[in-house]
């Protein structure tokens, strides 16, 4: 090969490998940041969904040592499930207060924390068990699920028991049919994403 | 004597221009990435902090002496009767009290930060002055007991992290200020000591 015939091929494979070079780098750039920051959003979101989901927990728990859960009082023998309409009532009144919007991030960024009561529900499960149990879920404005993935959805299990520091009965035993102000917390679980 | 083989001038004046621009392109995406690594270090950091912040104001915590009550506790807002009043800070650092009892947990030594406009880059920057920071509060803790509550018993509390370190040079502070929201049963029957 002569001289001549070797005349800007040095300046042409310069130019490629550069050229390959810097796309990927631009490529790896842009991928991994927007990974990294859709990851930190998320975690941000979780946060505040945790948070606004505990405050529901919480309160009905307050409501139940304070009123146990006797809706209308509480007359004569109530079965689990009949108790379950006071708990939903008491996670109900925090309708007001359940939406919690963050203007400073974005005017459409709100996230909504609704639980929902019920009976323990395990297979063989006595009717007057006294275990019940609260969902979590939420409602999140587009703009924070399309930045924030999947956020934490909690599940609370719980029993009445008859005195402060006492135990929980057998979940397939008649536990005393009578609703309690003080309650024993078996679980607090994050449920596996949907 | 034999022609010398190799590259003219202009091809590598030509090479060499190209490799620059290649390389102040790379330069301008690696000067990209520092901004955006801080960006995203901060973000980590503030939501450790908000969690921290989050934890002591929901469960209390304990001092070396003794309280009121005669305990070292310092209750949880879900401990108390009543809200305490907006605030709980001190030159920016989270500062807590019940029971006679105060907790500084997160606090660094003090800084001086310029304001430069109002809100810039502190949340509280009333236009112009200085302010002494040694924490990632940057704004009072505030409770809302009256619009955002269930018969008096719940409060409505809202904090606001800033990063005290990044907040000075960043082009928007608003990158470095998150709030979060929560809702607290006040569940303490008697006074508060």
């Amino acid at each position: 090969m002569t001289a001549r015939s070797q005349q800007g091929s040095a300046l042409v494979f310069v130019g490629m490998v550069g050229l390959i070079v810097s796309l990927m780098f631009a490529l790896f750039m842009n991928s991994s940041v927007l990974v990294e920051q859709r990851a930190v959003e998320a975690e941000l979101a979780r946060s505040r969904t945790y948070w606004a989901e505990m405050g529901t927990f919480n309160y009905a728990l307050s409501r139940i040592s304070y009123s146990k859960l006797c809706g209308s009082g509480c007359t004569g023998n109530q079965s689990d499930l009949q108790a379950v309409p006071t708990l939903q009532a008491y996670f109900n009144e925090l309708n007001n207060i359940k939406t919690f919007s963050y203007l400073d991030e974005a005017s459409g960024y709100t996230i909504t924390a609704t639980t929902t009561g019920g009976t323990d529900g395990v297979p063989g499960q006595h009717n007057f068990s006294n275990y019940l149990m609260a969902t979590s879920s939420y409602t999140a404005s587009s703009l924070v699920a399309a930045s924030a993935g999947t956020l934490p959805l909690l599940e609370l299990r719980f029993c009445e028991v008859p005195s402060q520091g006492a135990h929980c009965g057998l979940i397939t035993n008649n536990n005393g049919s009578n609703r309690y102000q003080y309650f024993t917390i078996r679980k607090l679980t994050n449920l596996p994403s949907p | 004597m034999r022609r010398q083989a190799g590259f003219t001038f202009l091809e590598l004046t030509i090479a060499a221009a190209a490799s620059g621009i290649i390389m102040l392109t790379s330069a301008g995406f690696l000067v990209k990435a520092l901004g955006w690594y801080d960006e995203l270090n901060a973000k980590l950091e503030m939501n450790r902090h908000a969690r921290e912040t989050f934890r002591l104001l929901a469960y209390g915590g304990m001092a070396t002496s003794n309280g009121n009550d005669g305990t070292k506790y310092l209750y949880g807002i879900r401990g108390r009767a009543a809200a305490p009043s907006s605030g709980l800070r001190n030159n920016y650092a989270l500062q807590y009290t019940s029971n006679n009892l105060t907790l500084t947990p997160d606090k660094f030594a003090a800084m001086t930060i310029t304001c430069t406009a109002a809100a810039n880059p502190l949340p509280d920057c009333g236009g112009s002055g200085s302010k002494t920071v040694q924490g990632w509060l940057g704004n009072d803790v505030t409770f809302q007991s009256s619009s955002r509550s269930v018969a008096g018993d719940t409060v409505e509390m809202t904090f606001t992290v800033t990063d005290p370190y990044q907040i000075q040079r960043a082009k928007s502070a608003a990158l470095f200020t998150d709030t979060y929201r929560t809702v607290f049963t006040l569940n303490r029957m008697e006074s508060d000591p």
